[in-house]
Parts: C-alpha cells; structure tokens; sequence
C-alpha cells in the first residue's frame, strides 16, 4: 500500500476563538517528497503542521495516515511513523544532550520500561547522522542555539518515523547553523523520509523543497513547485510587500528579497 | 580528560559516574539511620537487643530484655521509624515527580491543594470529634477532594493544561487554607485549637502499627508506580506538546503522577500531620548529586528523603524533653543545609 498522510477539508479554530485558523485545508504530501510551508505570521503554519502531526485535531475534516483518522490512533503508533520537530523551547531542567535524543524511543517502549542498550545505540547513531556525537554528554542548557535545534531533529530521528514535520527549524539561527539544518534536512530526505517544513524563508523552499504550499487568509492560496510558486506575484500577495525574486548563474541558486525603497 | 568533558561531568551531578556506589551507599545509610534511630530515645537500648526484639517472632530466641523495652521498640520506636521511612521517601519523591511534571523545580506536593485539603479535613474534624480515626479518615477523604477539585476546575476540553492545573491548584488550596483557618478561629481555645495548630506542625508521634499497616501498603505501592514510570517524567518534563509528539499518552501519564502524589501525600498528612520542606529540597540533593535525569533521580530522591526524615525525627524526639514538632525541624534543619549544599556545589538547574 502507498503511504500518504493527507488533510481533506481540515479547519481549525482553537477552543474559545471565534476565528477559524484554517478553513477548508486539502493538502496531500507524497512519499519520499520535501513539502514547504510558507505565509505569514499568524497564518496557521504551525497550526496546519501540528494538525498533520496528530498534535491537534481538525474543528472540521480530518487528517489520514495511511487511510486511517489520525486523531484516533494511539499516540504511540502515530509517533512510529511522524516525527516532530517543534519550534526551540528551552528544557527546564539540564538533561544530557544523549538523553533528550533517547526520548526518541519513548514510542517503541511500554509505559513501564526505560530504554535499554539498543535504544542508548540508536540515540548515538542519530546524532551522529545530524553530525552532533561529540555532544552526547553536554548538559542541554549548555550548547548553541544551533545545536539545540540539532538536537530536536535527532530526537524525532529516533522515534524512526516515516514523516518528519518540522516547525520553523531555521529560524533564529544564524547563516551557518541554517545551512547545517538544510544539509541535515537534505540528508534525511535522501535517506527516503517524507518531510514538511514550514518556514518564513522562500529561499530555504528553492534549496530543500520539491513542493510549496503559500497559506494566507486560512487557505492554501498557491502550491506547486518552488519555482511555480515563490513567484514575485504571488510574493507580494502573501507577504503584502514588493518582493524581488532573482535567479543566479554560478552558484546556481534563486532568492528573494524584499524591495526598500 | 579534557577540562571541558570534566565540566560536562560536573554539570551533570556530582556522583553521575559512580551511581551504583551512590545507591548502595544511601541504602547503608538508610538502615543505618533507621537503626541509630531505634537505639536513641529515653531508653538506650542496643543494637543486638534490637534485632532480638524485632526478629522474635521469627527466630524465637531466648528473651534477655525487659517487657518495658520490648514495648518501646515494637510499639513506639518501630512504628515510628517505619512512618519516617514511609513519610519522607513518599514526601520527597512527590516533590521530584511534580517537579518533572509542572516544569518547575519550585514546585511541591502541595502545589494541587492536597495538603491544604487533608490540614482542614483534619481541623475540622478534630473540632466535631475526639476519635482519631475520625480525624485520620476526614483528612485523607479531604485531601483527595481538593486535588479532584483542582483537576476538575482545570480540565478543560477533555484536557488539563499544566497552568491551569498550577492556578486552580493555588485557588483551591487558599480556599482550604482559609477554611482551615475558620477552624482555628472558632475552635475551643482551651484543648481544640492547641491540637489543630499541633496537628498542622506535623509529628511521627501519632503514628501508630494501625497506622502503618493501613496506609503504609499504600504510600509503598504509589512510590513503586512512580519508580517504574521514572523515565516518562523525563519525557512530560518536556512539555505536554513535545512529550505528545513523542508518542506519550500525556493525560494518562498526568493522572498517574497525580493520583499517586496525592495518595501518598494524602496518606502522609493523615499519619503524621503537615510535614512541609521535603518534597521541595530532598529532589534538588539528589539533582545535585546525580543530575536531573529522573531514571537516577527518583530512587536517590527516595532514599534521601528516608534518611533526612528518620534522622530529623530521631533530633525532634531526643532533643528536648519535650517533643519539638517535626515540621519545625524539617524547615529548620532543611533550609541552612540546602543554602550549604547551593554554595558549596555551585550547580546552576
């Protein structure tokens, strides 16, 4: 059977609003695909991204996982197959670097169990595919923000899902550390995971993505490929401000900038 | 090894390399305790005896003590060792669990209102009554009424957010305090009054083998269930949005670590009275000395707490003539060793 994790007709109004955050969502991510969340602040970006981690249930519509509601699975068998990466939050209390990751597993563990050796090896592992093992033992509180953000993807990598949702995980990180997420994200991409990002910079979607999706107004005004859809037009309808999109011969790269005059 | 690993290490708790020798140690200190403890008092009495004593039924050797002394061990000093062991392991291991699940290293046991709930159910009761199971029973059945209380005023949706849970804990808890109040003030000044605010100080001494036998059973099986899901307070510890993404059942987890905190505590309340510091400064020992990792922390926190009990008691009960009540003593001993232990280890949580 083909994997898919879809949304028909999702809304979404959070308890006590009078405002629907979405309405009417349809959206489909294909196996094996990068898709690129883009639109302004308070658009439900992570609201849609949580929805489609099973984080939230839909106010109307639902999510499907493989033909099944995503609200009613049980929480442990959504988090075999979608790993999410939130947006940075400290932990209040100094866990080791190796322990946050071991979280990981908590899904493929019964409620009584901690986890064994095989688990500590998985953990160590994933942190060497995201390039941060020689942090396994620094206390969390005690690396980058850069590295934090390292972190929380390995900890979904533990969980081994086949989706990994991931909220705004190249903002507030400097240049280099968002290169390093992408590389990150591009690896794992390679590596056969589906993957949804959802970002306020249209050029990380020209790098990573293979898919955009503009959302503004609780809908889905655009989608297609980056190219069809990070177009000056549709730029300056989302964002509300003349965007020029440039495309470069050597390196071979698109970006977008906002005009100042 | 490199000064930066030593500092990795360092951050992570004191004895976080060598915890199997920490364990083993604060189990020798445990019974130690629990032994100096039985020998001390009025009656000094030997530490052979004592075994003797205790093992009699089992063992049935020849009696070389004095009724009086058997009496003294088995139905004063034994009942009140094991209340200390029970009380101070259950205190201080509810104050690591809410810690983990709340976030905050600040918070205790009583953040949902149950201890305030088991002081009135015991103020009021020993205003209507003389019976002390009629007190023990309306503060254990008042403490669970003020953390369902609590739980029911923050569920929201078909669920309980952590803040709401925290604000309606604190409203509950000052609405039980006030009433508690109300209590004292019209209580009989002559004999009601002194016994609630004695009551409220908290004491061992009215903690009887009845006692142990009805409610040891179950502050022993709650801190059981606490250990065995140790490592998923790591995991709440994350927040409820994380900890779910994980693929944690988060509202079966929290009813869990609520309802066997407040069990505990309920139980505590109920066999020796208002007990406070525990829950707050035993956790921030063991994260001292292990780090913040729940899996090392709870069976550390455990045992401290046992130790710091009995032995606090063991001062309270032997320090004067009279005995000075045991939730003085815990604050007073408490505080200046945990300002010690803050200065001297220099961990920043």
């Amino acid at each position: 059977m083909m994997e898919s994790l879809t949304a028909t007709n999702l809304s979404f109004r959070y308890p006590g609003s009078f405002y629907d955050v979405l309405s009417g969502i349809n959206v489909t991510v294909k196996t094996g695909e990068v898709l690129t969340l883009l639109g302004p602040n308070g658009t439900g970006k992570s609201t849609l991204l949580k929805c489609l981690a099973g984080l939230l249930s839909p106010s109307t519509g639902m999510v499907m996982l493989n033909r099944q509601d995503l609200t009613i699975m049980k929480p442990y068998d959504r988090a075999k197959m979608i790993g999410f990466v939130p947006q940075s939050q400290v932990s209040p209390f100094p866990y080791l670097v190796k322990d946050i990751v071991i979280m990981g597993r908590a899904s493929h563990l019964s409620i009584m169990k901690s986890p064994g050796l095989e688990d500590e090896k998985i953990a160590h592992d994933t942190l060497k595919i995201v390039g941060i093992d020689h942090l396994a033992m620094r206390p969390c509180n005690q690396v980058s923000g850069g590295e934090w953000q390292l972190v929380l993807i390995a900890r979904a990598i533990a969980q081994k899902p086949k989706y990994l949702l991931l909220d705004e995980p190249t903002s507030h990180l400097d240049l280099g550390n968002q290169m390093k997420v992408l590389r990150v994200i591009d690896l794992l991409k390679k590596e056969g995971l589906t993957i949804i990002i959802a970002t306020h910079f249209p050029d990380h979607a020209f790098i990573v993505s293979d898919r955009v999706a503009m959302i503004r107004d609780c809908i889905i005004q655009k989608s297609g490929t980056p190219h069809e859809v990070i177009t000056e037009e549709n730029l300056h309808l989302v964002y509300g401000i003349p965007v020029d999109v440039i495309t470069l011969s050597s390196p071979d790269r698109t970006i977008c900038i906002p005009q100042w005059t | 090894m490199s000064i930066d690993e030593r500092h990795d290490r360092k951050s992570s708790g004191l004895f976080a390399d060598n915890i199997p020798v920490l364990i083993v140690v604060l189990i020798a200190l445990t019974i130690g305790s629990a032994v100096l403890s039985l020998m001390i008092g009025r009656y000094w009495i030997d530490p052979g005896t004592i075994f003797s004593i205790i093992l009699h039924p089992i063992i049935h050797s020849e009696k070389t003590w004095t009724p009086t002394v058997e009496t003294v061990i088995m139905d004063v000093r034994l009942p009140r060792v094991i209340a200390g062991l029970l009380v101070g392991s259950g205190l201080a291991i509810c104050g690591a669990a809410y810690q983990g699940l709340f976030r905050n290293p600040l918070v205790s046991s009583e953040i949902l209102g149950v201890s305030s709930g088991a002081g009135f159910g015991a103020a009021i009761a020993i205003i209507l009554s003389e019976l002390m199971l009629v007190i023990q029973v309306s503060s254990f059945i008042f403490g669970l009424i003020a953390v369902g209380l609590t739980y029911w005023i923050a569920r929201v949706n078909r669920q309980t957010p952590i803040l709401m849970l925290i604000l309606s804990g604190i409203v509950v808890g000052s609405l039980f305090t006030a009433m508690t109040s109300i209590c004292k003030y019209v209580a009989d000044p002559m004999n009601k009054m002194p016994t609630i605010i004695f009551w409220l100080l908290g004491s061992l001494n009215h903690a009887t083998g009845y006692d142990i036998l009805v409610l040891g059973p179950v502050i022993f099986i709650c801190i059981i269930l606490l250990l065995l899901i140790r490592w998923r307070i790591n995991l709440i510890s994350m927040g409820d949005e994380d900890a779910k993404a994980l693929g944690v059942n988060t509202e079966h987890i929290k009813i869990i670590i609520i309802l066997t905190t407040t069990l505990i505590t309920a139980a505590s309340v109920t066999m020796c009275g208002l007990v406070g510091w525990i829950g707050l400064v035993i956790p921030h020992i063991g994260r001292i000395l292990v780090g913040p990792d729940n899996r090392h922390l709870l069976p550390v926190t455990v045992l401290i707490g046992a130790i710091f009990l009995v032995m606090v008691d063991t001062i309270a009960r032997t320090l004067t003539s009279a005995e000075i009540p045991i939730g003085l003593l815990t604050a007073a001993i408490g505080a200046p060793l945990f300002a010690i232990l803050i200065r001297v280890s220099r961990i920043g949580w």
